[in-house]
């Protein structure tokens, strides 16, 4: 794949972030104007960051990110030490396999379904499919 | 009251009647400006002056000079030109008595 097949990969990545059907009537207008790939790649760029900045003008993505997703990188790093923590001591060589095990497995548990749990409201949150 | 920019599209889209779409809109601003306006400054502007009620789109045929893809066609609504019109008024009231030749 030569240089302009990858800028035109590179546009059709970034247009996945648009709707379905503005999707195709960005790409079509791109084709009809004869637009290089640079061209092609700024005019899609433009487009995307000009959407991602209106989405951020109402409350719901504000919410997500301070209100959810913050608090929740907290909780998850607390986690994730926890586990991380819990899997040093299964492995020791110098402790038996056994007492530690089942709480690791709750951690790791427990960090997965908070996870899931943050993605899914931000999801709704945001609006977005996801959840 | 509406913008320039918003007034450059209701025209542009009045003047192409049923050929009014993105790509057809942005050469027609470009052949009156002298300026190709970005596809994110039409589609943002487009979906805005939809949601005034100005414009109605709707997804139109596919042609094999578009690579088979469809193109976005937009109708200005009574609401639109009323708007247009309003604007035209009103820059041609400020400019009475003023020559900038």
């Amino acid at each position: 794949m030569g240089m302009t097949g990858m800028i035109w990969s590179v546009v059709d990545g970034l247009s996945q972030l648009l709707e379905r059907n503005e999707r195709e009537a960005v790409r079509g207008d791109l084709a009809e104007a004869g637009e290089n790939a640079w061209q092609g790649l700024w005019e899609m760029l433009g487009l995307v960051v000009r959407r991602q900045m209106l989405l951020w003008k109402n409350w719901r993505p504000w919410l997500a990110a301070f209100g959810l997703a913050l608090p929740g990188s907290f909780l998850l790093m607390g986690f994730s030490i926890s586990v991380s923590s819990a899997y040093q001591q299964i492995f020791d060589p110098k402790i038996t396999v056994g007492a530690g095990f089942w709480l690791f497995a709750c951690n790791v548990l427990l960090l997965a379904a908070w996870a899931w749990t943050g993605a899914s409201s931000w999801g709704r949150c945001r609006g977005g499919p996801f959840g | 009251m509406i913008g320039e920019f918003e007034y450059l599209l209701i025209t542009a889209a009045a003047r192409l009647g049923d050929e009014a779409y993105g790509a057809a809109i942005r050469e027609e601003i470009a052949a009156a400006t002298g300026r190709k306006c970005s596809l994110g400054a039409l589609y943002t502007t487009v979906d805005r002056l939809e949601t005034k009620g100005f414009f109605k789109t709707w997804m139109g045929d596919a042609t094999p000079q578009r690579g088979g893809r469809s193109k976005r066609m937009i109708r200005v609504t009574p609401k639109g030109v009323e708007a247009a019109k309003n604007f035209y008024d009103a820059v041609t009231r400020v400019s009475r008595g003023v020559s900038w030749a």
